[in-house]
């Protein structure tokens, strides 16, 4: 079987449903109302990954879900209570599920023998549930030994198949025809006799509801499993009941009792497809309904466990190019039913969309320039509008690249709730702001540092529960997750209600390893940066999560890479709360061009806040704006640039994380559209640059990295306070 | 007004098309003393299709019309074969 396109459907629909299934697992623990419907909607997933993998002949994959589904059913029919270490057992198998599901996008359609090995636990600790369940049950048990029993001996046997469809199927997609003429490939339909004795009057006849029910005689070899898995994809939506080849008359009175046909009906539809005699079974019907019949018709459930083993090898080869036919159809026709207003794009093709627009703005700006020489007041209109249209396309384009931080945030549900298992703490994660938008880019790089932060604050912040309680503070700790817009930046924030950072110890540690000279004034914001430090810590106990010192310094590189800035805030006891600002993406950005000499710089636009005419304070790097003390930093100087400028040179007002500096340049050329290139490997060591692009005339351009020569200034403001407090 | 009345049914006899069609089959059946359906241009029939003619039928007896399905194309006579139903609509009961 070759990777086409039905399978690559079915790969990212199951993976799809398996994400579904970890938020509707995570979240059963929170709230205890509309439980059933998350119950419900977990066994849908896995009924359904393991609905299409048979469609697909992927028998590992179905006898591994077979066995997890059986446990959701009983969990679904109230039989078993879940708690935490099923759960947790159950995410388990999602993510060995998942695992398969990797392996056949990596075309593998064969089972691993490494991966099986794997899953051999987890089946044997899902046993004991269904054992637990099944085994005070005697009757549900019996039936299955009989019917196990009744497989054995009958081998190419006939069975008697009593199918009623639900009146949505066509709807959602499904052809009862198509499910007919798959089981075909299963064996020899011996008599089919339809039966459309639901269908209403022409007027209140809804032409795309389905009717139709069926009495099927089967021929086959195959187990009842097999024959079940035929349904699968309808099996919610149809009422099917099998009676196995050892049958009597006794069975099919207690078939047309379940039936909602009149029995003469029934009795007429029976013996026509030559299952039983007409006359007996009246006769038999006669005698009344028999209530307890020792052979039940089971139609899912306990019996179907059972059948779990005999099923994965009873599969014939022979069918799988049928199967995958059929898979193909049903599938084509669920995508058809499903089609929503979104489609799914090849990331790649976004990415070459975006490089064009990146070039159409280069290309754009330089027309503009050219046209601004010829000096025709026509062309300069047209480019004009062009320019509004370029730039019309380029948020559009930008806008197909944003995505929801939502499920980002939601992929942190399974973090919390591993990781508070691990530390045998009970947190809750909380999460707000879901809906703010930011490149895709941004989010999957930003996975890695979050997921860093949220453990973090988990293991150092989140004290525990003893310790809450002394506190007064509720059991249960609360981790936050918030984002939300900022000027052209999003801002992330993880936040925990735990103990807060000790500054004392922090500046105690920074001291002892040099980072801080003794007896500096610091601000709290200042120390509690410290722990971004390399190497930093000042956990007390080394746990196997964080306290290594590895990690928030590598949070805050990763953080800076993406030209984004950390910060953190925290009140001793009430908890502390880490603010990650982010560009909104990465490859586009509104800026300001200024001139140094002879080079061009690239300030980003929503960093500024103004530009004023050069002043200073006699002797010192600060200015006075509007009786603010403004420091700023020459640019000429940061890079060496040399020279001297000519005329008079001016002041860009730059503010990031509400802080002001200036930076002094020579002259001011305006606003500019650029796309970001970024620097080469070897500049990849250089500070305050932050990449480059090129100008509409063909000029490299330099991006001026804000946050950094902010750091920067702020470096040399304390180390000036040092100076003067020696001096002093 | 004693000639039989003919309506060809071209293409595919689906889900898809299961609305309009209805609304078709039945103006035609009202329309007509007696009906010949032809379906020698049915390039598909799927569950709602013959669902549609079994309708059809019920509705044409009910209003003592005749009804006849003619000329049945191949994909036509598989589907209904498939799901137990001779030519005309009536179940074949054993089929091997």
């Amino acid at each position: 079987m070759n990777l086409d396109d039905a399978l690559q459907t079915f790969i990212v629909e199951s993976r799809e449903l398996l994400e579904d299934m970890e938020t509707a697992l995570l979240s059963l623990g929170r709230d205890a109302d509309d439980c059933g419907e998350r119950v419900n909607a977990i066994f849908r997933a896995a009924h359904t990954v393991k609905g299409s993998a048979g469609l697909f002949g992927l028998d590992h994959l179905v006898s591994f879900t077979h066995v997890v589904e059986s446990v959701l059913d009983d969990v679904r029919a109230g039989t078993l209570v879940i708690d935490d270490s099923l759960v947790s057992l159950l995410l388990a198998c999602g993510d060995h599920i998942g695992a398969m599901v990797a392996l056949i996008a990596a075309g593998r359609t064969d089972p691993d023998p490494a991966l099986t090995a794997q899953g051999e636990p987890l089946l044997a600790r899902l046993q004991t549930y269904l054992a637990a369940e099944t085994a005070p049950d005697a009757p549900a048990t019996a039936v299955g030994t009989d019917d196990r029993a009744g497989t054995e001996a009958a081998r190419d046997g006939t069975w008697h198949i009593s199918l009623r469809f639900g009146t949505e199927v066509l709807r959602n997609g499904m052809d009862p025809l198509s499910f007919i003429r798959y089981l075909g490939t299963l064996g020899t339909i011996t008599a089919i006799v339809p039966l459309a004795d639901a269908l209403p009057e022409a007027e209140q006849m809804d032409p795309e509801q389905c009717y139709l029910g069926f009495e099927i005689v089967f021929r086959t070899d195959a187990d009842r499993a097999s024959i079940e898995s035929v349904f699968e994809f309808v099996q919610d939506d149809c009422l099917l009941h099998l009676l196995p080849p050892q049958r009597g008359i006794d069975d099919y009175v207690e078939l047309v009792g379940r039936l909602s046909e009149p029995p003469a009906r029934l009795v007429e539809v029976l013996s026509l497809c030559g299952a039983v005699d007409g006359d007996a079974l009246a006769a038999a019907l006669q005698g009344g309904p028999v209530v307890s019949a020792p052979l039940a018709v089971p139609v899912a459930g306990a019996a179907d466990a059972a059948c779990a083993e005999p099923q994965a090898d009873a599969a014939p080869v022979a069918r799988d190019s049928a199967r995958d036919n059929t898979g193909r159809e049903a599938l084509a026709r669920e995508t058809k039913s499903r089609e929503s207003p979104s489609i799914r794009i090849d990331a790649d093709k976004l990415d070459h969309l975006i490089d064009l627009v990146g070039e159409l703005i280069i290309m754009a700006s330089g027309a503009q320039l050219a046209a601004k020489r010829v000096n025709d007041p026509e062309l300069q209109e047209t480019h004009s509008a062009l320019a509004g249209l370029v730039e019309a396309v380029r948020d559009s384009t930008l806008q197909l690249r944003m995505v929801k931080i939502g499920a980002t945030f939601s992929r942190f549900q399974r973090v919390v709730h591993d990781v508070a298992r691990e530390l045998g703490k009970d947190i809750e994660l909380k999460v707000s702001g879901e809906d703010a938008e930011l490149d895709k880019t941004v989010v999957e790089r930003i996975a890695d540092p979050l997921t860093h932060l949220v453990r973090n604050a988990m293991d150092h912040g989140i004290e525990s529960a003893e310790l809450r309680a002394e506190r007064g503070k509720p059991a249960r700790g609360t981790v936050r997750l918030n984002a939300y817009h900022d000027s052209g930046a999003i801002v992330i924030e993880v936040g925990d209600d735990g103990g807060g950072l000790q500054r004392d110890r922090i500046l105690a540690k920074a001291i002892e390893r040099g980072l801080v000279e003794p007896g500096r004034n610091l601000s709290d914001g200042e120390i509690y940066a410290m722990i971004f430090e390399p190497g930093f810590s000042t956990a007390a106990a080394v746990t196997n999560l964080s306290g290594r010192g590895v990690g928030m310094d590598v949070v805050k590189r990763n953080i800076a890479e993406l030209r984004g800035s950390v910060s953190v805030a925290s009140e001793a006891g009430q908890g502390t709360t880490v603010t990650v600002r982010l560009p909104l993406t990465l490859a586009i950005i509104n800026g300001f061009q200024v001139t140094v000499g002879k080079s061009v710089f690239v300030v980003p636009l929503d960093m500024i806040d103004e530009c004023v005419e050069f002043s200073s304070e006699p002797g010192h790097d600060y200015t006075n704006l509007r009786g603010e003390v403004l420091p700023f930093m020459r640019v000429r100087e940061l890079f060496a640039l040399g020279g001297a400028p000519e005329g008079r040179e001016n002041i860009v007002v730059v503010r990031h994380a509400g802080r002001k500096v200036g930076l002094v340049v020579d002259s001011l050329l305006g606003e500019f559209q650029t796309v970001i290139k970024p620097l080469g490997r070897l500049f990849s060591q250089i500070r305050g640059i932050s990449g480059s692009s090129i100008s509409g005339n063909g000029e490299v351009v330099l991006i001026l990295d804000v946050p950094v020569l902010m750091e920067r200034a702020a470096a040399q403001a304390t180390a000036d306070r040092a100076r003067h407090s020696i001096a002093a | 007004m004693d000639t039989r009345a003919s309506l060809p049914i071209e293409g595919e006899m689906t889900i898809y098309r299961a609305a309009e069609l209805k609304d078709t089959v039945l103006a035609a059946i009202a329309d007509a003393q007696a009906l010949d359906i032809d379906l020698s241009m049915v390039e598909e029939l799927d569950s709602s299709g013959i669902q549609l003619l079994l309708l059809a039928r019920r509705e044409a007896a009910r209003q003592g019309k005749s009804l006849r399905l003619i000329c049945h194309s191949a994909p036509a006579r598989e589907s209904l074969a498939l799901l137990g139903f001779d030519d005309q609509l009536d179940p074949i009961g054993v089929t091997a």
